[in-house]
């Protein structure tokens, strides 16, 4: 133990006073960022106050307004329609159903069948011309998810607005404010989310294992460093293991620092979106994301053990980081999560994330079953670089 | 000759196997190569063991497998009456091994890495700390003991290497072409180096295609001819009727 540690303290010393290192290290948190911030508000300016083309608007209304044929804010929506030059390929279909219905089709509008929903106060088009004191009002209902949905709320509100400008209404409230968006309010964030983090996630760590792992032992056979210590009392099993815990440790601190951009960055690029990791799913996260970097980091030892030179390892290591960023992508194809898929590596460590960020609840079985493997595939691949380090073909250049 | 022997190398065998980049460069068919067969070597405190042969003839080979970076396909080592292969943390701990191919990590300085070294042979902080006073003021080494290696000139960098081959105070000294790639200033400090040693009751061993270093620092010699070994005694023995250089070109002659 006293020699394993001794090796980790040098390793550590070696990674954390390197200015270069350290720079590898610590960058990729930085750059993420900067980049997903200047993305967000990209991305914040064309999403829902753009126009919509080539569609056609699925609006349902209450038939309690009172209005002779349809009601003035249905008419000025038509009308909006065919006057405006962004609008002019797109048509609407509207509805009147009863109010009895209203939770019904706020259903529909969360499901996606209609894009919103105008619920009127009992004779709403008579009342407010009477002025008699009643309490006047138009709730509108849409889908956040939904950009169509989004931006047609955003037109009806501004007509509604203009059109019953000299009327005593309440829009969008009954005394206590409603909430307009019958989506899940987290839907998008999440599903954004739950394919987003993996993704960024899977790729900040293997590229942080990628960045040391190399120089760990490819590097020092091709400097002709690793032989000196190869000759000394210690047992080349308590070197690899110092070399590892060392490289799991300035690993983790890159991911951290390349998780904590990312975590800085998120309200800049879910703007508008309303999305929160819970201190709950923190914890599950950390456990993933601790096991997921042992697991890359003992990848990268074995290949870098193996390779005869940095370059050599550079290499070997680019099919593991495909494989890795690949699985990341399983949760777009996989729909349903068997717990066989927990026994794939990569792929449950993808699953599981998704899992998790999606819908805020941990599939346990899966969850243990995906940190269970990571834990006996590094624990595996420890032992396979201790044997290498055995190996004279492999350690003696 | 072999009375107060500290190390025996009794029979060593060492075959590589040749990949095919290998074969086709060596123009060979064999899927392995013997690089040292049969080999067998003593060493003896306070005696200078000159290992003599050309290029490619097996020396680095025997002296690897003498330092125990690589394991004979056969024959044995035994130190002190006792095999090495029972008791290899303990054989590590009285070896010092040199060699070009073995360089100190530019990154740190001379100082840290003698720290380091000294842990890693389970010497006690305080005593290291004494010893690399005493060593570091023999080498020369103290003004710069606290530069990273990388901005050291290559004869300082052979200074630090020395002292830190000797950090765990070894009785065996392995070293492997001591004078390659040096200037005339390092391979003279390298030489004083050995001679300091030897006065001390070390047994060393180095290799070498250089007559004249054989000649100027060795007691006893080996020639080793394609990783046999052809001739072997002490330097006045060989050279009793002729240069070591003729016995040398007699013996590769008899060979061709």
């Amino acid at each position: 133990m006293k020699n394993v540690l001794t090796v980790f303290k040098k390793e550590i010393r070696r990674y954390f006073t390197d200015r270069r290192m350290l720079m590898a290290l610590f960058l990729p948190g930085i750059l993420i960022f900067v980049i997903y911030t200047v993305v967000g508000r990209v991305f914040s300016t064309i999403n829902l106050t753009g126009s919509i083309t080539q569609t056609t608007y699925h609006i349902a209304y209450t038939d309690n307004s009172g209005a002779a044929t349809s009601p003035l804010i249905v008419q000025s929506f038509e009308a909006y329609l065919q006057q405006s030059e962004d609008e002019k390929t797109n048509s609407a279909s509207y509805k009147a159903i009863l109010v009895s219905d209203v939770e019904t089709y706020k259903q529909e509008v969360a499901q996606g069948k209609y894009d919103v929903l105008v619920v009127f106060s009992d004779d709403f088009e008579n009342k407010i011309t009477v002025r008699d004191g009643s309490f006047n009002y138009i709730h509108i209902y849409y889908n956040g998810a939904s950009s169509i949905g989004s931006h047609a709320y955003e037109v009806i509100l501004s007509l509604a607005d203009n059109a019953y400008k000299n009327y005593f209404v309440n829009i969008g409230s009954d005394g206590k404010p409603i909430t307009p968006n019958v989506g899940s309010s987290d839907f998008l964030g999440a599903k954004l989310m739950s394919v987003l983090l993996p993704m960024a996630t899977m790729s900040l760590l293997f590229s942080s294992v990628v960045s040391i792992c190399p120089d760990a032992v490819a590097g020092e056979k091709e400097r002709g460093t690793l032989s000196a210590m190869l000759l000394t009392p210690i047992k080349r099993g308590e070197l690899a293991i110092g070399k590892i815990l060392a490289i799991s440790v300035v690993s983790l601190a890159s991911g951290i620092t390349a998780f904590l951009g990312l975590a800085l960055s998120l309200p800049n690029l879910m703007q508008g979106l309303n999305f929160t990791l819970t201190p709950g799913m923190i914890a599950f996260m950390g456990a993933l994301v601790v096991t997921t970097l042992l697991l890359f980091v003992s990848i990268g030892m074995v290949v870098s053990t193996f390779a005869k030179s940095v370059k050599e390892c550079s290499s070997l290591m680019a099919p593991f980081m495909i494989l890795a960023i690949g699985a990341s992508f399983l949760p777009f194809i996989v729909s349903s999560k068997s717990l066989g898929l927990a026994f794939v590596p990569f792929a449950n460590i993808a699953l599981s994330m998704s899992t998790l960020l999606e819908t805020g609840n941990v599939d346990l079985p899966f969850f243990a079953t995906t940190i269970g493997v990571n834990l006996v595939l590094t624990g595996a691949l420890i032992f396979v670089v201790s044997r290498l380090f055995k190996v004279e073909r492999i350690m003696i250049k | 000759m072999e009375e107060n022997a500290i190390l025996k190398a009794e029979h060593l065998r060492k075959t590589f196997k040749l990949n095919s980049r290998q074969k086709r460069e060596r123009k060979v068919l064999t899927d392995s190569l013997v690089a040292v067969d049969d080999l067998s070597l003593t060493l003896k405190p306070g005696v200078i063991y000159g290992l003599l042969g050309p290029n490619g003839a097996g020396k680095t080979t025997t002296l690897r497998m003498v330092a125990t970076l690589l394991t004979p396909d056969k024959g044995e080592l035994t130190y002190q009456g006792k095999p090495v292969g029972h008791n290899l943390s303990e054989y590590r701990k009285h070896l010092g091994f040199l060699t070009s191919e073995l360089k100190l990590d530019d990154f740190f300085t001379a100082s840290y890495t003698y720290d380091y070294m000294s842990a890693l042979y389970g010497i006690p902080p305080e005593v290291a700390a004494k010893r690399k006073e005493e060593v570091f003021a023999r080498f020369g080494v103290t003004p710069f003991a606290n530069a990273q290696i990388k901005n050291l000139s290559t004869g300082m960098k052979q200074k630090v290497s020395l002292a830190i081959s000797i950090c765990h105070d070894p009785e065996i000294i392995i070293y492997d072409e001591p004078t390659n790639g040096l200037d005339i200033l390092a391979s003279r400090d390298v030489e004083n180096f050995l001679l300091d040693l030897k006065k001390q009751g070390k047994a060393i061993v180095i290799s070498t295609h250089i007559f004249s270093l054989v000649e100027k620092l060795c007691d006893e010699v080996g020639i080793i001819l394609e990783g046999k070994m052809k001739l072997e005694g002490t330097l006045q023995e060989l050279t009793k009727e002729k240069s070591l250089e003729d016995v040398f070109f007699d013996l590769v002659e008899e060979k061709q």
